[in-house]
């Protein structure tokens, strides 16, 4: 409802024992990966986020690094993933050079553990794990090369963990944002960027809906369903799961709960006017009233010269211009996502970036 | 979950039945701003007619709203009685007579001597208590209605905190108000506040 979003905290930060950890992951992360382990060694480990979205370009790498660096400025051990198998740039953004150990390495073998490949950024409790480049192959890692990175990545000992997507929309990139706690969207004020963060969310729940559905038939309409036109007029998850619930009752009301466990977060990036951040609010609207599911608005990001002055020295923005106009959204887009708060929509009468 | 053709004003804005003028008028400039001819965040999603379907309900939805007259005429048009007024025959179960109250007739139903309760100021546990008296067993309502019976038992011992998402909530109370006779709608507007409360107390 308008003007009460704020104020949820669904369960505490980075320090909760694993065995009981994420009684409700946010984003219907996988909790069976890597449970036993955890339980046996009854580590702590804190909360996974997800930046995708679809298009490239939208700055899925600008936010992950700087959202990384507002929380390890805060104290908090982060450590930033370059999850973008095949085009891995984030440490570019971070000013450091390719690291010599990445994840290109632990898929093929040459180290073992997932901790071998983390490297320093310079920044105080901020670590990266560089991601496969140039190696073509790495782009689509087998299924069980992808099980045993998500296994790994769950059992690291981190307060926050970062896993920069790459751009589209592939089972890979799909299963990484479903691993997540929280699932970031990073959305341009345009309408290609856009199209692509709806186009990514439905093809978020339709992955997630094909892996509980067991009868062929179930997985047959879920994939027919992603065709705009399918045949049974299927144009939202909401329909999909009328339509499954009409053939399966159990399995349609399964997916209705994997429905509530998926709450994206939207962040608008390259605002420039009033109407660019009212299109967060109007975005999470039509979201609830077509797709039937929540989607939070958790901050913008306005279109700066500091951020491309900052891209060019290969520099990370907050730390160059921390008291910059976009800082100060990096900084409010963190602090909603670490206290699970959202912008209500009497912010726009209060903010506003300067035409 | 309603489709958008079938929600009420109130819905269409995503306000509360409590909202004020200011939420009214900042509701529907986003309303006409998120649907409006040159939106970026609706036109890949809803067809030009649905649009203009959508907007002419915004218009329609702002004109009873914010004029006090047509919002009261409204209100009482869609939210209509706040206390049930006599008792409902169970759906399928005889009525729980309950131990008269001293000094009333043994002949009179003892559902009469209840307290009427406001929809206003009720809550999840009060939900329970019409139930009760009306002699509905809660597995009934969740064989009707479909809903699992966890959220129900959540719903009537106000653990607001485990229910899913206003959007399905909405529609959950709404088919549980529905079938014990209550105004269905302002009872999931009440409901909501006060999953809306919880929510923001436990933040804080």
């Amino acid at each position: 409802m308008i003007g009460k979003y704020g104020g949820r905290m669904d369960y505490k930060i980075g320090c909760s024992p694993l065995g009981s950890r994420n009684p409700r992951t946010e984003n219907g992360g996988s909790s069976k990966l890597g449970m036993q382990q955890r339980n046996s060694a009854n580590l702590t480990r804190g909360e996974i986020w997800a930046v995708g979205g679809g298009k490239g370009g939208t700055g899925k790498s600008f936010l992950a690094a700087n959202v990384g660096i507002a929380l390890s400025n805060q104290g908090k051990r982060v450590l930033l993933i370059d999850a973008d198998l095949g085009c891995a740039n984030l440490h570019t953004c971070l000013g450091i050079d390719y690291p010599e150990a990445t994840l290109s390495d632990l898929l093929t073998g040459r180290i073992k553990r997932i901790e071998q490949a983390i490297v320093p950024t310079g920044i105080r409790h901020l670590s990266l794990i560089s991601g496969a480049q140039d190696i073509l192959e790495m782009a689509n890692p087998k299924h069980a090369q992808k099980m045993r990175l998500l296994r790994q990545i769950q059992e690291l000992d981190m307060e926050y963990i970062i896993l920069d997507l790459g751009a589209g929309t592939s089972f890979n990139i799909l299963d990484f944002f479903l691993i997540a706690d929280q699932g970031i969207l990073a959305v341009l004020p345009e309408p290609t960027s856009i199209e692509n963060v709806y186009r990514f969310i439905k093809s978020v729940f339709y992955r997630k809906f094909r892996k509980i559905a067991r009868e062929d038939s179930v997985k047959e309409i879920i994939a027919k369903a992603m065709d705009q036109k399918n045949e049974f007029g299927i144009k939202t998850p909401y329909d999909l799961i009328e339509q499954v619930a009409r053939m399966d009752e159990a399995v349609g009301e399964q997916l209705k709960k994997e429905m509530y466990g998926l709450r994206p977060k939207l962040v608008v990036n390259q605002v420039r006017s009033r109407d660019d951040i009212t299109l967060g609010f109007s975005m999470r609207s039509s979201c609830t009233k077509y797709f039937g599911i929540t989607v939070e608005y958790v901050g913008y990001v306005e279109y700066d010269d500091h951020v491309w002055q900052a891209t060019k020295r290969r520099r990370p923005m907050l730390t160059e211009y921390p008291m910059s106009n976009s800082a100060r959204g990096i900084q409010k887009v963190a602090a909603n996502l670490v206290k699970r708060e959202q912008l209500t929509i009497d912010y726009l009468l209060d903010t506003a970036p300067r035409r | 979950m309603k489709p958008i053709r079938e929600q009420n004003f109130y819905e269409i804005f995503e306000i509360p039945t409590t909202a004020t003028r200011e939420q009214i008028e900042q509701a529907y400039a986003l309303a006409k701003k998120t649907y409006g001819d040159q939106s970026l965040a609706t036109y890949s999603l809803f067809d030009s007619e649905e649009r203009k379907e959508i907007i002419r309900k915004i218009h329609l939805a702002y004109e009873t709203l914010s004029d006090e007259k047509r919002r009261r005429a409204y209100d009482q048009d869609l939210l209509g009685q706040v206390v049930p007024q006599k008792p409902v025959q169970p759906v399928s179960e005889p009525l729980k007579v309950e131990a008269p109250v001293s000094g009333s007739s043994p002949q009179k139903p003892a559902v009469q001597a209840f307290e009427p309760i406001n929809i206003d100021s009720m809550t999840g546990a009060d939900l329970r208590l019409i139930r009760e008296r009306r002699g509905i067993p809660l597995q009934e309502i969740a064989s009707k209605t479909r809903i699992n019976i966890t959220y129900l038992e959540f719903l009537e011992k106000n653990q607001f905190r485990s229910l899913p998402p206003a959007v399905y909530l909405r529609s959950y109370v709404h088919q549980y108000a529905r079938l014990l006779g209550l105004d269905a709608n302002r009872v999931a507007d009440r409901i909501l506040i006060l999953v809306d409360q919880a929510k923001r107390s436990e933040s804080e």
